[in-house]
């Protein structure tokens, strides 16, 4: 019987253990929950909203041509401890997504930390600037886009599935979801081209 | 030579089923990406009836004579089984290598890529001598638990991947070429080492059935095509953008909410490649005439350690020890050549 528990105890002790993929300490760890990708004078930039106890918005933008620049940047210059494992939504604006949404989406794919489940959507330019000043603004945009997804089956809501539109042979154009913020949030689709 | 304690086949039939399934954990699983699901399949299918018949020679020994290859070239060729035990011996250290490397390497690019390789490496030899002094039994023992544990696993793994399920009919074209072929066979044809662990331990068992390898072989032929299955159909173009496509797909796992199950996949890899290692190095025990040895343990355990230590620092021995085409030519010599070889010559005598 000690036998078997210790058997049955090793089962559990080897998933927690394995839990520390990827480990940060809690308290040193700077935990990036959403991206926003827009732009500033001209220039692309990606700003990471990080996990906080405070009632603002805790963030830091960084200018950089890719996200794989942004986050080589955001950690060698601003934010050392930055964890991305968490990141659970990826907003770009819709007037730059031709320019980078495509190299952002592959880049994302590629690494092991990030979720394919992660929501990728694309916004209006408003939404930044409400972004800023509103701390329960992601979590009410994730909550449109489940609705959204309800209603419409066929729409590409996570990097997992836009990456296999933007990369398979099949799909010329297909759907995303788009944050409307110009009254209140709204999440509404958009059409973008899988060849640009 | 024979042992005299026998535990139940289907203990060692289920540690055979997990060694196999540790194969798709640990390997990248690197299909070409040209190849279309049916392909696959149809390549899947190729390897792994080619897989049972790797059995079948020590399936006819064991029911002939109760003993088990290894067993029986001791008694038979007294004096020509050193080179034998030798063979043996150095056919484990090259599989106990191959799969130490790759969970090795899956431990750094998926779990910690910070954290000391040899220091992992070598509580995991550790552990898998100690379970190994044990002896067979007792490993097979943890199976039941493992078993257990790792069907769980898949049942939530394939479970909490259906809802993402895009079906492309383009998928159930027949596309492939030749090369694609014989890569993909040569892949689904690794978990053949399992093979040669049943001809060497299979003495230890009683009430064995020879529909008991043909059930095992099917079980671990299905998970594969299980985890073939959601691959092309969940994860699509998105499985070649990473290597380890079971890590991403217990990733993409999801209910509701409740999302990433990778720690399961890491925790089933990790103990899947301690039976595995365990079981050969009891192997080395068996190939060498005793049943469990300490001291024989401990040194192949060091050479398996220093052979590790040699791959991460020469990239030539790495490739060498983590070649499946070598490993299964390997394979094919230990668990039917050789083996046919003493049907031939004492096939009437074999009783005797």
């Amino acid at each position: 019987m000690t036998k078997k528990i210790l058997l049955i105890l090793l089962c559990i002790l080897s998933i927690l253990f394995t839990g520390c993929s990827g480990s940060k300490q809690v308290d040193k760890a700077s935990i990036a929950e959403t991206v926003t990708v827009g732009e500033k004078d001209g220039k692309i930039c990606y700003t990471f909203y990080l996990l906080s106890s405070s009632d603002t918005p805790v963030f830091t933008s960084v200018f950089a041509d890719s996200f794989e620049q942004a986050c080589s940047k955001a950690k060698s210059e601003y934010i050392p401890n930055l964890s991305l494992s968490k990141l659970e939504l990826f907003i770009t604006e819709e007037k730059i997504a031709d320019k980078t949404l495509k190299s952002d989406i592959k880049y994302i794919s590629e690494k092991p930390y990030f979720s394919p489940l992660m929501y990728v959507t694309l916004c209006d330019e408003n939404l930044e600037e409400k972004f800023v000043n509103d701390k329960k603004l992601p979590e009410q945009v994730e909550e449109h886009i489940i609705l959204l997804k309800n209603k419409n089956k066929d729409i590409s809501l996570n990097s997992l599935s836009i990456f296999n539109n933007f990369f398979s042979d099949s799909n010329k154009e297909f759907s995303v979801s788009y944050i409307n913020s110009e009254k209140e949030i709204k999440a509404e689709t958009i059409k973008i081209n899988a060849e640009k | 030579m024979q042992t005299k304690i026998k535990f139940p086949s289907k203990r060692l039939l289920l540690l055979i089923f997990l060694s196999g399934v540790s194969v798709i954990l640990l390997e990248s699983f690197d299909l070409p990406e040209n190849t279309s699901f049916l392909f696959n399949l149809f390549t899947l299918l190729c390897g792994f009836s080619i897989t049972a018949l790797f059995f079948i020679p020590s399936v006819i020994i064991k029911n002939r004579t109760d003993l088990d290859f290894m067993s029986l070239a001791h008694i038979k060729t007294p004096n020509a089984i050193v080179f034998v035990s030798a063979f043996y011996c150095l056919y484990f250290v090259y599989t106990a290598e191959y799969f130490l490397i790759k969970y090795c390497d899956m431990f750094s690019k998926k779990l910690n890529s910070e954290a000391n390789i040899f220091a992992v490496a070598f509580v995991l030899l550790a552990v898998c001598v100690y379970a190994a002094y044990k002896g067979t039994n007792a490993i097979a023992r943890c199976s039941i638990f493992v078993f257990v544990f790792s069907f769980i696993v898949f049942l939530i793994v394939f479970a909490g991947n259906i809802s993402n399920f895009e079906i492309n009919n383009t998928e159930f074209s027949f596309n492939g070429q030749k090369n694609d072929f014989i890569n993909n066979t040569s892949f689904f044809l690794t978990p053949a080492f399992t093979a040669v662990i049943f001809s060497v331990l299979s003495g230890y068992t009683k009430n064995f059935r020879s529909r008991q390898i043909v059930f095992s072989v099917a079980v671990t032929a299905i998970v594969y095509g299980l985890i073939l299955f959601f691959t092309t159909f969940v994860l699509g173009e998105y499985a070649f953008a990473q290597d380890y496509r079971c890590f991403l797909l217990s990733k993409t796992t999801h209910f509701g909410n409740v999302s990433g199950f990778d720690s399961l996949y890491l925790s089933i890899s990790l103990l899947t490649v301690f039976l595995l290692i365990s079981l050969i190095l009891t192997c080395i025990c068996k190939s060498t005439g005793k049943s469990s040895s300490l001291p024989i343990v401990l040194v192949f355990s060091v050479i398996i350690f220093v052979l590790f230590i040699c791959s991460y620092h020469f990239n030539a021995v790495k490739e060498l020890l983590t070649n499946h085409y070598i490993l299964n030519i390997l394979t094919f010599i230990s668990a039917v050549v050789i083996p046919v070889i003493y049907l031939f010559a004492f096939g009437r005598r074999l009783n005797d």
